[in-house]
């Protein structure tokens, strides 16, 4: 855990509670995925993510200001699959603002098995204001947010660009009895995963990693987690479809390029390793 | 690492291979979290299999791979124990669900067939673990299904590629009752989905919409908002929608319940002419085919049996058009009924044939009214009549199962087994059960002593007749039975006395009067028995080929086992329990099997592990457990009545009083029908109880009591739409 400095102790001894006995490397990575699968992809309590106990790194949750806006990708495959009509459909409806298909559409997704309460990782609207604007907008997100998940030749990938503020997230959580509500994401807050990158705890927020190497630590984009959100039709602001995959690139170049402007930003040269 | 493998984002992904290699454990380390499938680790299952499984074509080994690797991991979960406690749980739950969900997603048809062919084994299975509306795996199962029925349909898997319509609308209208709301979308999804072009509508989830307001009376915001979610995606004028809503409202239930159009939609704009005085509904009005139209086809049945055959479909033909605009069944069930009823009457051409059409149709009026009496009885018959005998005796059986108030379906079947069967000890049993558990039927006592008289044991069957006169159970033939036998054993005068008796209490009984002329002649009556009614003689004894038909005989050979299980005889006992025991290993999520294994103590029963009501029920009723009797009730609120009875047959007199007084409250307009079965069974015990007296009455009557929730209890499994 040395490269992950925001694990707490008692979310630590937890995690080790549920790997102890991991004698391989799979082993391990097959344990920290039971860990995440187990107690932060959780159905509707709280995950491990925003419970006191475990001194998540809050983001100061209740200093922050309600009116900041933030913003979140989603792949709408799995929504639009269960509502049973193509992305088209709800393009017209959205270009029409017609709230109560939007409404319909939405009720089928809230209340489906895709959304339980595990962390949502999100951004701030005003740090990537360039990539929404952008008309490939869907690509441009994809890659600053390192959702390399979201990539593929063949298939494209319908997704809404979800708009919301502190306060609604705020008010949700209260109803959760969440105190924390915004914390810094740390590797246990994932599947194990090679486009995750722990941040320094010096640095407030956690940094996502782009999937194009960057040149400069002002291009790093904070990333937190927040609790889970019920989509109302005015969250989303944008539909669209990541059609084209992410630029070939090296993961090793990525991660390395990443952690010097991790290291630069932190003032933290002794932050991490670098890839052989 | 080399990367081009990921991000260059190959046609194939190479974990395929290794998919392809071992199947379901791939698949089952897809849904874990676990496979290597770089850059999607981080996406949930089915996101995943899209991008790996979505761009292949048909004949990749990966895809064709697929639907025996998901069926494979699905049977294999069904048959181990879920996990204890909430967290793990949740996560096994959810594998479920996206194991569904990557079915109707990637349009895996080979795993959507079998999916829906084995429709009640996997919707019970997934019924157990609904933890929340984020882990829920009955929804998850419904969706796919409602989603994939094109899909299952192209395929020409169900006989009716439509028949679950009545499932969809009966899910619409249990939306926000026994099912949550949320499932209304689902019912209307499943309505959707239906095929276009046979269900005689255009938009057969308007009648969804309607028969949901009708049962649970939406305010005008809940309607609009369900309305005008879907009315853009089906773009129609004006017109039309007042055109399709107008002769949907135009139609019986919703007549009978003073809805006038535009009813519920009043509020859309496009309706506002239909508030109009002289507004005038276009088109012509909907309308079922007449009772009359059906009794000139039964008028006709005497010709060729393919003549018959087509004019028979037109007909029902017609009806299921009505059937799919409306959702309103009842019409069409009672065709079935007097058409299949007069099909297996014998003296017609190719009387087997004509009895498999009349089974068929039979089940089909089921999926529209699954409780109906007459239909059960046709189906039972039917099947009989077309040779099918085995499989007539399980659906005999289990319909005493599904309807425990009914003693007509047990005499019923101990004719059959009397009869056909030829298994007159096993009737003997039956009706001798019967007379227990109803008491007041005078009809299954005559008819065990018609079966005593047709074994020569007239002693047997005139203490049966003595014994119905005594329990105050006597009609016309018990008399005219007794008089039978009072006369056989020479008793003139006696048989005379009960014959006058008779028509005191009957006087308009043409039998008891022929009686009395026959013995004022001084001649002596017959004992033989009555001849039951003549069925086609049976072919070679086959079990159709229809897969629908497997879950319904394999709970009816478990409620025959229950009845092997509760005789005096050890040896047939032991016999059952261990076919039960079988029936468990080799289906352990079996929820009939689980019951009775429960009830027997065979069950290694585990609270903690998400068991179904009815088999923690059991098992807590034979511990006595009243804490988690408490917790049942929290769990099936409409299932309340049985643990309260439960509690009171372990002395808990406020139980015991709270029953009484629940007797004397109106029955709830959609009560659960065991509770009315209990009810029925109740009343007459506790009509008159106080709060001092409850508990005693219930006490002195405990066995009585028990074997009343043993009933109620199974008749739980199986549903359509599993609780």
């Amino acid at each position: 855990m040395d490269f992950e400095e925001r694990v707490s102790a008692a979310r630590l001894a937890a995690f080790e509670a549920e790997v102890r006995g991991a004698e391989t490397a799979n082993d391990l990575r097959e344990r920290h995925v039971d860990y995440f699968e187990t107690f932060v992809t959780v159905t509707d309590d709280l995950p491990h993510s925003f419970l006191p106990e475990f001194e998540p790194a809050d983001l100061g949750s209740g200093s922050l200001d309600e009116h900041q806006a933030i913003v979140r990708v989603e792949s709408l495959v799995r929504p639009l699959g269960k509502w049973g009509q193509p992305l088209d459909d709800l393009k017209r409806a959205f270009d029409a603002k017609d709230e109560p298909v939007l409404r319909g559409f939405l009720d089928i997704w809230n209340t489906s098995n895709i959304r339980d309460h595990r962390p949502a990782f999100a951004a701030w609207r005003d740090q990537v204001l360039d990539e929404i604007a952008a008309p490939n907008w869907p690509e441009r997100l994809r890659d600053r947010m390192g959702l390399a998940h979201y990539s593929d030749k063949r298939l494209p990938i319908p997704v809404a660009l979800m708009q919301y503020t502190v306060r609604e997230v705020k008010a949700e959580a209260a109803d959760l009895g969440a105190a924390i509500m915004f914390a810094a994401p740390t590797v246990l807050d994932s599947v194990p995963w090679e486009y995750f990158f722990p941040a320094p705890a010096t640095l407030p927020y956690g940094r996502a990693m782009a999937l194009m190497p960057v040149d400069d630590e002002k291009q790093l984009l904070a990333e937190m987690l927040h609790t889970r959100l019920t989509y109302l039709p005015h969250h989303i602001v944008g539909l669209g479809t990541i059609a084209a995959p992410s630029a070939p690139h090296c993961l090793k170049e990525l991660r390395n390029r990443h952690l010097l402007a991790v290291q630069v930003a932190s003032g933290r040269g002794d932050f991490g390793e670098e890839m052989p | 690492m080399a990367l081009a493998a990921v991000h260059g984002s190959p046609t194939r992904h190479p974990w395929l291979d290794l998919f392809v290699q071992s199947p379901i454990a791939a698949f089952g380390d897809l849904l874990a979290g676990y496979a290597r499938i770089p850059p999607y680790e981080r996406a949930d299952a089915p996101d995943a299999a899209r991008m790996l499984f979505g761009g292949l074509p048909k004949s990749d080994p990966a895809r064709c791979a697929l639907g025996p690797a998901i069926l494979g991991w699905l049977e294999q979960r069904r048959r181990v124990t879920p996990p204890v406690g909430r967290p793990r749980q949740q996560r096994w739950v959810r594998e479920i669900c996206e194991a569904f969900e990557i079915v109707a997603l990637l349009e895996v048809a080979d795993a959507a067939e079998t999916l829906r062919r084995q429709f009640v084994t996997w919707s019970e299975w997934a019924a157990r673990f609904v933890l929340s509306p984020a882990r829920d795996a009955r929804a998850e199962y419904l969706r796919m299904v409602a989603l994939t029925q094109p899909l299952v349909a192209a395929l020409a898997g169900p006989r009716d590629p439509n028949d679950l319509a009545p499932m969809w609308l009966e899910i619409c209208r249990q939306a926000g009752a026994e099912l949550p709301r949320r499932y209304l979308a689902i019912g209307l999804l499943g309505l959707r989905r239906l095929q276009q072009g046979t269900t005689g509508s255009d938009a057969p989830w308007v009648a969804g919409l309607a028969h949901w307001a009708l049962a649970r009376s939406p305010t005008n915001a809940e309607f609009q908002a369900e309305w005008l979610a879907l009315k853009p995606l089906y773009p129609r004028t004006a017109g039309r929608w007042r055109e399709l809503v107008g002769r949907l409202l135009a139609t019986k239930p919703f007549q009978d319940e003073g809805i006038k159009a535009p009813g519920w939609w009043r509020g859309d704009r496009d309706f506002d002419p239909m508030l109009r005085q002289d507004f005038r509904v276009s088109g012509a009005p909907l309308r079922s085919p007449f009772p009359a139209d059906c009794d000139q086809e039964i008028e006709r049945l005497h010709n060729p049996w393919p003549v018959t055959e087509s004019r028979i479909d037109q007909l029902l033909q017609r009806h299921r058009t009505y059937v799919g605009v409306t959702g309103e069944g009842q019409y069409f069930v009672r065709a079935i009924h007097a058409l299949g009823t007069a099909l297996i009457w014998p003296g017609n051409d190719q009387p087997h044939d004509r009895a498999r059409k009349a089974a068929v149709l039979a089940h089909e009026g089921l999926g529209w009214a699954p409780f109906d009496r007459y239909l059960w009885s046709l189906w039972r018959d039917a099947m009989a009549a077309g040779g099918a005998l085995e499989a007539a005796e399980l659906i005999g059986w289990d319909f005493v199962r599904r309807d425990p108030d009914n003693a007509d379906a047990r005499n019923q079947l101990a004719t059959l087994l009397a009869g056909p069967l030829a298994r007159p000890a096993e009737a003997e049993t039956l009706l001798r059960d019967t007379i227990a558990a109803f008491p007041g039927n005078a009809f299954a006592r005559t008819q065990l002593a018609e079966l005593l008289i047709a074994d020569r044991r007239l002693v047997d069957a005139e203490a049966v007749v003595q014994s119905a006169f005594a329990a105050q159970a006597a009609d016309e033939a018990t008399f005219a039975l007794r008089a039978r036998l009072q006369s056989h054993r020479g008793a003139a005068q006696a048989a005379m006395d009960t014959v006058r008796q008779g028509l005191e209490r009957h006087p308009s009984n043409d039998v008891l009067w022929e009686y009395q002329r026959i013995l004022d002649q001084g001649r002596v009556l017959r004992v033989d028995p009555v001849a039951a009614a003549p069925i086609a003689a049976p072919i070679a004894d086959t079990t159709p080929d229809d897969p629908t038909l497997a879950p319904v005989l394999r709970l009816g050979r478990v409620r025959w086992l229950r009845a092997q299980a509760d005789s005096a005889d050890p040896a047939r006992r032991q016999t059952a329990l261990a076919e039960v025991q079988a029936m468990l290993a080799d289906d352990p999520s079996f929820v009939y099997a689980e019951l009775i294994a429960a009830r027997h103590g065979l069950l290694a029963f585990n609270p903690d592990t998400m068991p179904p009501f009815a088999v923690a029920f059991e098992q807590a009723l034979k511990d006595g457990d009243r804490t988690r009797l408490d917790a049942l009730a929290e769990r099936q609120p409409r299932l309340r009545a049985l643990i309260l009875l439960a509690q009171a047959l372990f002395g808990d007199a406020q139980a015991a009083w709270t029953i009484a007084n629940l007797l004397n409250d109106d029955p709830p307009v959609e009560e659960a029908r065991p509770v009315t079965f209990l009810r029925s069974r109740l009343h007459p015990l506790l009509a008159q109880a106080t709060a001092d007296t409850a508990l005693g009455i219930i006490a002195a009557k405990s066995n009585a009591i028990r074997r009343w929730l043993y009933d109620a209890n199974e008749s739980l499994p199986g549903q359509r739409i599993a609780a």
